[in-house]
């Protein structure tokens, strides 16, 4: 939003649009609705274990990058640490790559989380639902079907209607370790 | 040249203009054949091979998985008769045996493997004095090694289990001895018509087959 409103003031000093820009919406920064992240450990290792292979989202490279033990580690710039690697089962995920994962998906689709979240869509509108379903093109083809734990467990998350914090996980949870 | 001949030319280069320049890129960064090893089922061990054998750059035969299997994280000494087995997505069994240079392959075919895939290789036992040891029922000892995650979509090991080692983008090569394990397995025989990589060849870069 910050660059929207740059070029609009740059063609007001200019002297020249200033009628076009009367005509456009004041524009403002939008906060965006997404899904707690307090709930979102069991989701984020749902998506490592299923989503984030290397050969998927675990790829720098591909939309929804996911980070986690199964794959792709986050590893900062000035680290040294010598145990982030990928399939590292003794490392657990870090709380970096967590927050990672989230920013992932919460930014996939921004305004139509957004909307979900305040009720004027429904979960189905979303890619990130779609998608795994294969209700929506994609490569790498069915990866749980509707209904069942992984699916209950995104649904459940994404559409929020739990005091944060309080989400129950037990499709999460089920669907881990199926 | 006639009308319709001009637009026949015309679309050649759009034809030819489908190529994904970061595969291309791929397949450019593996360097050049070695010398040591023929081209063939023994070469280029611990490269992507898939990359150039799969649909898209169509090196023949076509494969729908392909890998090789090394002795430990310190040498890249293949291991020969290592048995790999994948599980499919819709319940079948694909087995394949690694040759004398670790190279393990299966060509595309009436019936493929469906991902996702989950992996284990079944690695033979040796004794002190470099023989198998026997399981006393006419065959060889096996140690069994799963992966912690499935194969999703990718046919190339190589595309994950790189030859840089294990990194933040890599589990590192397919090893049948983790640190601590006493399996001594023993060297590549003599004989053996290809080479490990990092062995010298075309341009030693050491991205595997010598090359």
């Amino acid at each position: 939003m910050k660059l929207v409103r740059f070029a609009l003031a740059s063609i007001g000093m200019g002297g020249i649009g200033l009628s076009v820009a009367s005509c456009l919406p004041e524009y403002a920064n939008n906060e965006l609705l997404c899904p707690p992240y307090e709930d979102f450990a069991t989701v984020s290792t749902l998506l490592e274990r299923r989503c984030g292979t290397l050969d998927c989202h675990g790829n720098g490279a591909r939309p929804l990058r996911i980070y986690g033990q199964y794959g792709l580690r986050l590893k900062p710039v000035d680290s040294d640490d010598d145990t982030l690697y990928s399939g590292n089962l003794e490392r657990a995920t870090t709380e970096i790559e967590r927050e990672s994962n989230y920013r992932s998906v919460c930014g996939l689709e921004p305004e139509r989380t957004h909307r979900l979240i305040n009720g004027e869509i429904s979960v189905e509108e979303l890619t990130m639902v779609r998608k795994p379903r294969l209700t929506e093109k994609h490569k790498g083809g069915r990866i749980w079907d509707q209904g069942k734990p992984p699916d209950r467990c995104l649904v459940t998350w994404l559409q929020a209607q739990y005091e944060p914090g309080a989400m129950d996980t037990s499709d999460c949870e089920a669907a881990i370790t199926e | 040249m006639k009308p319709l001949a001009q637009v026949l030319v015309g679309l050649v280069p759009l034809l030819v203009a489908c190529d994904n320049p970061i595969v291309d890129a791929k397949i450019e960064a593996l360097g050049g054949e070695a010398a040591d090893t023929p081209v063939g089922e023994y070469h280029r061990p611990g490269q992507p091979c898939v990359l150039c054998h799969g649909e898209y750059y169509g090196a023949d035969p076509e494969l729908v998985i392909g890998g090789t299997v090394f002795r430990d994280r310190q040498t890249l000494m293949p291991v020969e008769n290592a048995r790999v087995v994948l599980y499919d997505a819709v319940g079948d069994i694909y087995e394949m045996t690694t040759n004398c240079n670790g190279n393990f392959m299966r060509s595309a075919g009436e019936r493929d493997p469906q991902f996702p895939l989950y992996a284990e290789i079944y690695c033979p036992v040796y004794g002190p004095d470099g023989q198998p040891l026997p399981d006393g029922a006419g065959g060889v000892q096996l140690k069994v090694k799963a992966m912690s995650s499935w194969i999703s979509r990718d046919g190339s090991c190589a595309g994950c289990h790189t030859l840089q080692g294990r990194e933040f983008d890599s589990v590192g090569w397919v090893v049948c001895n983790e640190t601590g394990d006493t399996n001594p397995i023993p060297d590549q025989r003599a004989d053996c018509p290809g080479k490990p990589p990092m062995t010298g060849g075309a341009d030693n870069t050491g991205q595997g087959g010598g090359a």
